[in-house]
């Protein structure tokens, strides 16, 4: 083999290592040094593969020999990734408060039992399936970002293999203790305010479930990335790897691609057909079967797309937070995308390596959404003065992250429940756990007072005022001198297109499957509850009402 | 006479280091020549894998390189040892200190 020959062989063998140019540099000076000595001392010429040793050997031991980790380093980028992995977890725990409070409104008011039309039993069945498809997702999405993130540190570290156990986990663990702790400590407030027992129960139960998947995952990862020395883990993960491994990537990459093309589209053809309300009410098992997908690909693309268009897209839309999204976008750029990439390309040298479904999972989701997009929308036309003071209180209760969670449930409320009592001329509005008094004096920019103690407005329920002239599609209801209730299965059997009062029409109002109003005492205002669907929370409006002829 | 390739491998480092820090700086062939004159070519091995071997040690900051100019036009890198070199070395050769001291007890190298 001439030199030539073999360093085409050694460049494929090194798969474009950066250092591969200065390598072969140094050998063919080696050679050069080699065979001027030779000359001089007479000897016969070697072969290129006789002085420097086979290719693949080269190649080998330059591998190893980038495989080094500094434990300080390590534990760095372990930190860095634990914070700026906490960002990716609140957002997964909000998706997962969203879709459990979703769920919990779709089975009725906020209690795994208080759906009428099924048993007990099946509910809570179907609730826990329904929560395992969608933390399954979630596990593989931690899976999927916790071995990226974990690859550099650990995978191509061959002294790292060697470690003691505790310092694998410590390194492996810390990141994604450190977000779930975060998160939970944020999340879990809420979610013990707003449910009742038996749900945070549930709620418990499935971050338990969660938790297991995780630690599962993590467990499968360190299994998978002690590749150099996995014989001492035993036949098992022997087994794992050669033999299940392989088959799980072609099954989740065939289970992304099939929920993202069929079983999304199939939800959107049913979502959009008028009789999928009469779906809903006639076969309530059906129904939520079919929105059952919907949970899982959600998480699904929350994930993904949250980590590639969130930022570009609100910064084309929404000025507010333009800034924070643009320094949020660059720091997660920063701190996950170019390790991820510099993981994986040092992963794929090392191993050989390729995740082909991942490039598909991409082309196929982004085809996807660019097919589906834009999902549908709620129009309101609206006939007298109003203010969005569901979208004021969500950003004062969200802050900076109102954007980007606002994004992902585009098209929908947030995951507030909505109650309103008068107070006053005033009205007091709870939202989840949280009580405001909304000044309406002025509908353009109502002043909102953080109350923080539901229990004072309670009293403001027994103010008595006088009956209003309310009706939806032309149909009175009755007024019970507290609130205004459109049909007592309003959200399933009563939408609302056109809502009046006192014969002046209020709004017209596509695709409402739910109405509710809060008058104040002088009947000049109102907070009115319109939701699209039975699986999209509840937006409130304030609005002023036409007088009274 | 040959090593075998495990044992081999916890040494070279030092070896490498060991012969930089007694005569300075050198560049990859210089370099095995050298080690394998002092070492009358017990360490001699695939010579194209001592480069990998100076890339480790130059992440680990052990060694420094740079490239020069030579004989006119010839150019070649040469490798130095850091101060951070000298104290892996000086660590290694207390370990290989205790470990040979030790095998010759153990070993009864005083009574061969």
């Amino acid at each position: 083999m001439n030199r030539k020959d073999y360093f085409a062989i050694l460049r494929t063998d090194l798969n474009n290592d950066p250092r591969t140019d200065r390598l072969i540099e140094e050998l063919n000076e080696h050679l050069d040094d080699h065979e001027s000595m030779a000359a001089l001392t007479g000897t016969s010429r070697e072969t290129t593969e006789a002085v420097l040793g086979q290719s693949t050997i080269i190649a080998n031991a330059h591998r190893t020999a980038r495989r080094t980790a500094n434990p300080t380093m390590i534990m760095l980028e372990a930190i860095g990734f634990g914070v700026a992995g906490t960002p990716i977890f609140l957002m997964t725990f909000i998706a997962m408060f969203t879709q459990l409070l979703g769920t919990l409104n779709a089975l009725g008011s906020g209690s795994w039992n208080a759906y009428p039309a099924l048993p007990e039993s099946l509910a809570w069945v179907f609730a826990i399936g329904q929560s395992l498809i969608g933390y399954g997702l979630l596990c593989l999405g931690a899976s999927i970002i916790f071995h990226l993130f974990t690859l550099r540190s650990v995978v191509t570290d061959h002294e790292q293999a060697q470690l003691q156990r505790a310092r694998q986990w410590t390194i492996v663990g810390f990141p994604i203790a450190f977000s779930f702790l975060v998160s939970v400590g944020i999340v879990s407030p809420q979610a013990l305010t707003a449910f009742d027992p038996a749900t945070v129960i549930g709620f418990m139960l499935s971050i338990a479930i969660f938790l297991l998947g995780v630690l599962l995952a993590l467990r499968i990862i360190r299994a998978s990335i002690a590749a150099p020395s996995y014989s001492r883990f035993g036949k098992s993960i022997l087994w794992y790897r050669e033999k299940l491994y392989p088959k799980l990537s072609t099954i989740i990459g065939v289970y992304c691609t099939v929920s993202i093309l069929v079983t999304h589209k199939l939800f959107l053809t049913l979502a959009s057909l008028d009789r999928f309300n009469t779906v809903v009410d006639t076969h309530p098992v059906l129904a939520l079967f079919i929105a059952a997908p919907r949970f899982a690909i959600e998480l699904g693309m929350f994930f993904i797309h949250w980590w590639m268009s969130s930022a570009a897209l609100h910064i084309l839309h929404l000025n507010v937070t333009a800034t924070y999204i643009l320094i949020f976008g660059t720091v997660i750029f920063v701190s996950i995308v170019t390790p991820i990439m510099s993981a994986y390309r040092r992963y794929t040298l090392v191993h050989r390596l390729s995740i082909p479904w991942v490039a598909v999972i991409s082309v196929v989701y982004f085809g996807g959404i660019a097919a589906l997009a834009p999902l549908r929308e709620s129009h309101i036309t609206w006939h007298v003065p109003h203010n969005d003071i569901g979208e004021t209180l969500e950003r004062q209760e969200l802050g900076p992250m109102y954007a980007v969670v606002k994004y992902f449930n585009r098209n929908e409320g947030w995951y507030a429940n909505y109650y309103a009592y008068r107070f006053g001329d005033d009205l007091v509005v709870t939202m989840n756990s949280r009580t405001m008094r909304i000044g309406i004096n002025d509908i353009q920019n109502p002043s909102i007072t953080d109350i923080g103690d539901a229990e004072r407005s309670h009293d403001s329920m027994l103010h008595d005022a006088p009956p209003a002239n309310v009706s939806c599609d032309g149909v009175e209801f009755a007024y019970d001198g507290t609130n205004v209730y459109l049909g007592e299965r309003h959200e399933l059997t009563y939408p609302c297109h056109t809502l009046a009062v006192n014969g002046v029409t209020v709004a017209e109002i596509e695709d409402a499957q739910y109405a509710g109003m809060t008058m104040t005492a002088d009947e000049k205002y109102a907070f009115l509850l319109l939701s699209t669907g039975i699986y999209d929370p509840t937006n409130g409006y304030l609005v002023e009402l036409p007088p009274k002829e | 006479m040959s090593l075998n390739k495990e044992l081999l491998k916890g040494a070279i480092e030092a070896v490498v280091l060991q012969c930089l820090a007694d005569d300075g700086e050198a560049y990859g062939y210089e370099l095995l020549q050298r080690i394998a004159s002092q070492s009358n070519n017990v360490f001699a091995f695939q010579e194209g894998t001592l480069y990998p071997l100076l890339y480790r040690m130059e992440d680990r900051k052990y060694v420094t390189s740079i490239r020069k100019t030579v004989s006119g036009s010839k150019e070649r890198r040469y490798y130095k040892i850091t101060p951070a070199g000298k104290t892996f070395l000086k660590n290694r050769r207390t370990e290989f200190g205790t470990l040979f001291s030790a095998l010759k007890t153990s070993l009864h190298f005083a009574n061969v």
